[in-house]
């Protein structure tokens, strides 16, 4: 048992020297307004954008009288968030099953290069997931009280994670109702604290950007995407190919795990129906809940598991090679400060570390317009045809290549 | 099952349901002026200027109604230049209509200087089509645009947390600020 914790301390340590090897680097213009919402929190200048983060925010503001640097201050939190993930799988399904399942559950979400995108990106998913899973195992000890206001922290820091609270909710309710007094209590101590905290900031300013937000700017935005990925593309692709073992978890369903069976299928009907495929990151919770699925029906193959699982992480993990975001990389090396740049990607990033004009690609007719009368470079997530590009690549797996052309 | 867990069961999807349409990414919201003038460009780029004076005429009362505020020209040399198909000039008149939306956001950001919350909203508005306009501006003039709009923002001072950290609006300050505004975007 002792030496279990010293391995788990060990290589958590070694993943969190890789990953503070990294410089901090805005993945896009989200990771920028949370960094400027723990700066100054105003969610209708985008600082955050809606809807506010506040967990996340209160967190980073803490950090933040420490590290005077809001940029670091995000990354140190949400890395961090992410780092301690595969810890908190181990005690969880230590809890469930049993240490052998904990094990191979941790190593290979440690190994896992979507951990990677977790920890990189600066956004809230890593704060989400962990104090989602630290729940879920208060829960599992009986430390109800803990568990509703950690619920509730997890809820502000990722609000678009409702299914799971709702989903888990409803789990309560059937199975576990000597539960739902404690935990609903301190769930609505958090709800109070966290909206008290956007309200006294934002007012009704808060109900004014959320209508604005929700109806005006989902469909804009959605429709102004370069991309050409579907959700078929993102599941059966080569770094998930031993998730294909989850098909044995439907012959030997451990009743015990029914809240993660349950978890996993909604989750994937929600991000097949309602999540945006650009985004490979929305996939990584259901990455995390079929480790826990696999690690707990196939833990006696652990020999054969591990090694697979290994191979299959790390030769998708040794593809990347850069430091920098690529939005990051074009910024360093734009030298013409006179060039219009036309982009849907890191407009704000670019505005905020660059001289130059840039322009919302959003708006196609006036960028037509503009490109005809002006000197512009473009940037791109779709490798241009018929042109001379420079190609700037990705930091992890579902980080994607930007294209700079003229 | 009991209605109970109906009831419990309808509200999980009804929730799921809603969450359909709670995320997205930033960009500026919808506004008649920009989804005017994006029509506009549009038949304008491909020289069809039969269509873009269809939108224009279509479009026309939010026109007249920028004119009455900003610039009184604005209806009439925008439809001149749709008819006699000069581009820089349909794209000069279609900057005027955005300028015009700054104008009138600022002075609503004036008139409800006391009530934080509108004039906020107000300035916000402002500035995303100061964004939209910041392209077809100078150097020089982006920058003091930017600096002075800035300054209205500023001027509208912070209710703070409960009093704490409180700045008191200045009116004078934000006449000031505004009167650069209206002067850079006057210049157009």
């Amino acid at each position: 048992m002792r030496y279990e914790k010293l391995f788990i301390s060990i290589t958590t340590i070694c993943y969190a020297f890789y990953i503070f090897s990294y410089p901090p680097s805005f993945y896009n213009d989200d990771s920028l307004f949370l960094a400027q919402g723990i700066d100054f929190f105003s969610v209708i200048d985008f600082s955050p954008h809606f809807p506010g983060y506040p967990a996340l925010i209160i967190f980073g503001k803490t950090i933040n009288i420490f590290v005077e640097d809001s940029k670091l201050t995000l990354f140190i939190l949400t890395a961090s968030s992410a780092i301690l993930i595969p810890t908190v799988i181990y005690f969880l399904v230590k809890k469930i099953v049993n240490y052998e399942a904990a094990l191979v559950a941790y190593i290979i979400s440690l190994t896992s290069p979507y951990l990677i995108n977790l920890s990189l990106t600066m956004l809230s998913d890593s704060m989400g997931l962990f104090f989602f899973l630290l729940g879920l195992y208060c829960l599992q000890v009986n430390e109800d009280k803990k568990a509703g206001f950690i619920f509730a922290i997890a809820l502000f820091s990722r609000p678009s994670y409702l299914i799971l609270f709702v989903l888990g909710f409803i789990y309560l309710l059937f199975y576990k109702k000597e539960s739902v007094k404690n935990i609903l209590i301190f769930f609505c101590f958090g709800i109070v604290f966290f909206l008290g905290f956007i309200f006294i900031n934002e007012g009704f300013l808060y109900i004014i950007e959320a209508k604005r937000f929700i109806i005006g700017h989902f469909n804009l935005w959605g429709t102004g995407q370069n991309s050409e990925i579907n959700w078929f593309e993102n599941i059966f692709q080569f770094s998930n190919i031993p998730y294909a073992l989850l098909i044995y978890c439907i012959f030997k369903i451990n009743y015990s795990l029914k809240l993660y069976y349950a978890l996993f299928i909604f989750y994937l009907l929600w991000i097949l129906l309602a999540q945006n495929p650009d985004n490979i990151r929305h996939i990584i919770p259901l990455i995390l809940l079929s480790n826990i699925l696999i690690a707990s029906a196939l833990y006696s193959y652990k020999y054969i598991i591990i090694p697979l699982f290994l191979i299959f992480n790390l030769l998708t993990i040794s593809n990347f090679s850069q430091n920098y975001s690529p939005i990051e990389n074009i910024a360093k090396d734009l030298k013409n400060e006179d060039k219009m740049i036309i982009t849907n990607r890191g407009i704000e990033i670019l505005r905020v570390l660059q001289p130059n004009t840039v322009i919302d690609k959003y708006y196609s007719h006036s960028t037509n317009y503009l490109q005809t009368h002006n000197q512009t470079i473009t940037i791109s997530t779709l490798k241009p045809k018929n042109k001379k590009y420079k190609e700037y690549r990705g930091r992890f797996l579902g980080e994607h290549t930007y294209y700079l052309y003229q | 099952m009991t209605l109970y867990k109906k009831i419990l069961i309808f509200l999980f999807i009804t929730l799921s349901s809603i969450n359909l349409y709670a995320y997205s990414y930033a960009a500026a919201g919808k506004e008649p002026t920009i989804d005017a003038r994006e029509s506009i460009l549009k038949f304008v780029n491909s020289s069809d200027f039969g269509e873009a004076a269809t939108v224009f005429e279509k479009t026309k009362k939010n026109y007249t109604y920028l004119s009455g505020l900003h610039d009184k020209n604005l209806v009439s040399s925008l439809k001149v230049a749709i008819d006699n198909k000069n581009v820089d000039q349909i794209n000069k008149w279609l900057n005027v209509s955005l300028a015009a939306e700054i104008n009138r956001r600022l002075d609503g950001g004036l008139k409800n200087i006391k009530v934080f919350n509108v004039s906020k909203v107000m300035l916000a508005k402002a500035n995303k089509f100061f964004k939209l306009l910041e392209p077809s501006l100078t150097k020089e003039k982006k920058e003091d645009l930017s600096i002075a709009i800035k300054g209205c923002i500023k001027a509208i001072g912070n209710p703070g947390l409960f009093g704490v950290g409180a700045k008191p609006a200045n009116k004078d300050n934000f006449i000031k600020y505004q009167q650069k505004v209206l002067s850079i975007l006057k210049s157009l």
